[in-house]
């Protein structure tokens, strides 16, 4: 009995302590930390935690993609065009990579298109004329892969947002394309707790301002 | 039971006790320069940190034994560490060393501008050409702005640096074009040939140019033009001038462009004063085809194609007897065929190849005389570019030049055959990111002075700092000597010129700051030995020495981008008729160009002017016994233009003015004088004003939806 009672607490003690590397666990922390990231350093480091996570887990593609996510809030956070460059680079990488362990998968390519977008609004004059309609490209690419999928119809809309108005950009431009994101976002359900849901917020939000 | 219970309790405290090591250190790079938002981890494992801003990290992990320590910035070289996890707290010093990049790589600036819109060391890219005031959307114009080069608005080409306009050559993708300019009318100078919106970048060359190019003492001119065009489209421009159309279209993997214009500049030269007398306004019609085809993954091959007729008449006066009238009328046919390609064999090797061709026919009336001149050239060239170490290379080439050029004088007539054959060698060696050499030779044959030349080309660059590189350029260049004087003897060396040019650069947070200074050795040039019979021979010397300022700012003021550049020049030269070292009349030995812009967002418009002074001109004065004393006033132009963004019916739209010489500066270029002394006629530009007034239109799919 004796023995039995200490075998099962050594056993007890054991199992709790192997616990470590939990892909769902990290990857719900993670989730976690880029909710509550409100400043720069907060934001690097939840590029970098996703970044240690895909390490440690070669065959997932998530992690890859939420490294990539949050690369968007760093680069948008720096202040020098060559820092903004450089982690939307860093951010497209991730996303990159991620594409060879999942093809055709549509968040990937609406990602790429973000980043893509992001990257070329740092130095519009130069980069928009050979760029923008590879980026354009993912998205609509995005969206014939999963019609369903509200976020790249949303990323489109945004970047026509901000899009000066007499190159075919501002708000009324830009309505028809949010207008179908939020429909999609009121319609979605994720596939499992892990797969990304962002961007209903925002669109809203864009749908308010004139 | 008690020794359970301690056994229980020191298993307990072990299984706890062995689960944490404390990691944490410093990151700096190899300048000690902290390292801001490093991944620092555990290979394998989610443990791990970001560095703050003073490059420090610190975490816990509850890995345990030998484990590998990974730290990875962007930018630099991802490093690993082995270490021991055993529970005793670790401090780490890492050194990150840094990734060549374009920003961190020196780059050999010595007597180079580069504009366009590819490099990141680029002055100026194709919207700031379009939209330099006084430019006209001209990529020469836009150049003129840039120190070392010279308004010398009566002549057409570039002046640069104490050389006249034929020590200048221009390149289209590496080829040479031989007549960069529309024709040449006494006193008036033409714009060059090219759109500005044809190239994603030009580099301006005001010495020490690379061994690729040769036959040019003073200056090159390398237009890179684009690549495959994103989308099918359409522009049209109705213009004061006259009328253009383009359609671009896109294939998968290829392209093709079409161009016609029709341009008349009677309409409006009815209504803006003239200095000059037209007999017949400029008239010409072009048209243009561009076609560009992906070749295998990392192959481009690009042929271009212009034809173009114009007919002008001015009425002049007699070079040798002011109060004589002449009536020139020329007709001209151009005909231009470019082609390149350009392939990459394997990951280190590159290959370009070069063919191009044009004819140009002048048929020139100076009633009652009738003079043809017909000029054809042929170029083929091939390189081929090894590309060794991380940023290094290597490369060699051949080319074949024949310049062919017949005139004929009403009944007489007589034709050279100036066939060029070349070689040459050079590389880009970086002995690290900042500090580059770059070496070679050019070997040129010329048939028809019976010469070889051997030319060296040697230039530096060192990166002194973040931002701030020293770049010196050394090189021979030789040309022969101009068509004319080809026609009647053969007996000439080539003409030669040595160039020193040092140069400071200084690069950040969009300013540009850029100083110079050089020294060019003119030796053999061409002398007139007699008048009767007209001898000439290689007699001639000269020198040309100064300093150029340049300062570019789009970030001090909000929407404002503005650039100052100024040139000292001291040169002085004995060759030709003259008869004694003196500064050539093209010189002008200081000048200054401020080129502002201002984007007003409330109504979509661009804002530009730009201001050019230089001091005067020397010119002749058959009473002045001093050859070439004289010096004209000094000159003021300031021009202006304004571009309005509009979406019409949804199609892009640009409405652009621009007006040169706004307050009317009557400026003298020189003046020529009667046989007898006594009267003399200024050279002036050939309007007090001019007035550009167009509209530009895209039609189809509009590029940013």
């Amino acid at each position: 009995m004796k023995v039995l009672l200490m075998i099962s607490t050594i056993s007890l003690f054991s199992f709790s302590a192997i616990a470590v590397s939990d892909y769902e666990k990290g990857m719900l922390k993670g989730l976690e930390m880029l909710k509550n990231a409100n400043d720069l350093q907060a934001s690097i480091d939840v590029v970098n935690y996703f970044e240690r996570v895909a390490e440690a887990n070669k065959t997932e593609w998530l992690p890859l993609y939420y490294a990539g996510y949050a690369s968007l809030s760093v680069g948008f956070q720096q202040e020098k065009v060559e820092m903004k460059d450089d982690w939307y680079q860093k951010g497209l990488g991730f996303v990159k990579k991620a594409e060879l362990l999942k093809e055709n998968e549509s968040e990937l390519l609406a990602m790429e298109g973000y980043l893509t977008l992001m990257y070329i609004s740092n130095d519009p004059m130069k980069r928009a004329p050979s760029q923008t309609r590879n980026a354009i490209g993912l998205l609509e690419k995005a969206k014939a892969l999963n019609p369903n999928n509200p976020r790249p119809w949303f990323i489109h809309g945004q970047n026509t947002f901000y899009t000066p108005e007499f190159y075919g950009g501002g708000a009324k431009n830009a309505k028809p394309l949010l207008d179908k994101a939020l429909a999609l976002y009121n319609a979605f359900t994720p596939e499992n707790n892990l797969m990304p849901v962002w961007g209903k917020e925002r669109c809203e939000m864009l749908l308010k301002e004139k | 039971m008690k020794h359970c219970f301690s056994l229980l309790l020191l298993l307990f405290t072990t299984l706890t006790l062995r689960s944490q090591t404390n990691i944490s250190g410093i990151v700096l790079g190899e300048n000690s320069d902290t390292i801001v938002g490093a991944n620092v981890f555990i290979r394998g494992a989610f443990d791990g940190a970001s560095t703050n801003k003073f490059g420090s990290f610190s975490f816990t992990t509850i890995e345990k034994g030998n484990q590998t320590l990974v730290v990875r910035m962007i930018g630099y070289e991802e490093t690993e560490k082995s270490i021991i996890l055993d529970g005793k707290t670790l401090s780490l010093h890492i050194i990150l060393k840094e990734k060549s990049n374009e920003l961190n790589t020196v780059v050999i600036t010595a007597g180079n501008f580069e504009t366009g819109d590819v490099k990141k060391i680029a002055v100026l890219n194709s919207i700031d050409i379009a939209t330099t005031a006084g430019a006209t959307a001209d990529i020469f114009g836009a150049l003129k702005t840039l120190p070392g080069s010279q308004p010398a608005g009566e002549e057409s080409g570039l002046f640069v640096r104490g050389g006249d306009a034929s020590e200048s050559r221009t390149f289209f993708d590496g080829m040479l074009v031989n007549n960069a300019f529309t024709s040449d009318l006494p006193d008036i100078a033409q714009r060059g040939r090219f759109s500005a919106f044809m190239f994603k970048g030009t580099s301006f060359s005001t010495g020490a140019y690379s061994a690729q190019y040769g036959q040019a003492l003073s200056s090159t001119m390398a237009l890179e033009s684009k690549d495959l065009p994103e989308k099918t489209k359409s522009d049209i421009g109705i213009m004061t001038v006259g009328l253009d159309a383009t359609h671009t279209h896109r294939f998968e993997n290829s392209s093709l462009d079409v161009n016609v214009g029709y341009y008349n500049l009677s309409p409006i030269f009815s209504i803006i004063k003239q200095n000059t007398s037209w007999t017949k306004e400029p008239e010409s019609v072009n048209t243009n085809a561009s076609y560009r085809l992906k070749t295998g993954k990392t192959g481009m091959l690009k042929i271009y194609a212009n034809y173009e007729k114009t007919h002008i008449g001015v009425i002049s006066e007699n070079f040798n007897d002011i109060t004589q009238q002449v009536n020139y009328d020329i007709k001209s046919t151009n005909t231009l065929f470019n082609s390149t390609w350009q392939q990459y064999l394997g990951d280190s090797w590159k290959l370009n190849t070069g063919l191009a061709y044009s004819n140009d026919e002048n048929n020139i009336n100076i009633n009652p005389d009738k003079v043809l001149q017909t000029e054809k050239a042929l170029n083929a060239k091939a390189t081929i570019t090894h590309y060794y170490g991380k940023l290094s290379d290597i490369k060699a080439g051949i080319e074949y030049i024949d310049l062919k050029n017949k005139e004929s004088y009403n009944e007489l007539s007589h034709q050279i055959d100036n066939p060029i054959l070349a070689s040459f060698m050079e590389t880009n060696y970086f002995i690290t990111n900042k500090l580059a050499i770059r070496a070679g030779a050019r070997l040129e044959s010329a048939d028809i002075i019976q010469s070889t030349n051997l030319a060296p080309r040697l230039s530096l660059a060192y990166k002194i700092a973040d931002a701030s590189q020293v770049s010196f350029g050394y090189g021979r260049f030789y040309q022969v000597p101009e068509d004319k004087y080809l026609f009647d003897s053969k007996d000439y060396n080539f003409q030669n010129a040595t160039h020193y040019i040092l140069n400071y650069q200084y690069q950040k947070d969009n300013r540009t700051f850029r100083i110079e200074a050089y020294y060019k050795d003119y030796d053999q040039l061409l002398k007139q030995q007699s008048l009767e019979p007209d001898l000439f021979d290689n007699s001639g010397y000269g020198y040309a020495k100064g300093i150029d300022v340049f300062y570019r700012d789009t970030k001090t003021f909000k929407n404002t981008d503005f650039w100052i550049s100024y040139s000292l020049l001291d040169t002085k030269r004995d060759y030709l008729n003259y008869p004694k070292e003196v500064q050539p009349s093209f010189a002008a030995s200081n000048v200054l160009n401020i080129v502002y812009k201002y984007w007003i967002n409330a109504v979509n418009t661009s804002l530009g002017a730009t201001y050019t002074y230089a001091s005067g001109r020397p010119y002749f004065n058959p009473n002045n016994p001093d050859f070439l004393a004289d010096r004209t006033k000094d000159y003021h132009n300031f021009s202006m233009n304004l571009s309005y963004l509009k979406s019409i019916a949804g199609h892009f739209t640009i409405i652009y003015l621009s007006v040169e010489n706004i307050f009317g500066i009557s400026n003298v270029y020189g003046y020529r004088y009667s046989p007898d002394g006594n009267t003399r006629k200024a050279i002036l530009p050939s309007a007090p004003r001019s007035l550009f007034l167009g509209i530009f239109i895209t039609f189809g799919d509009d590029q940013y939806k």
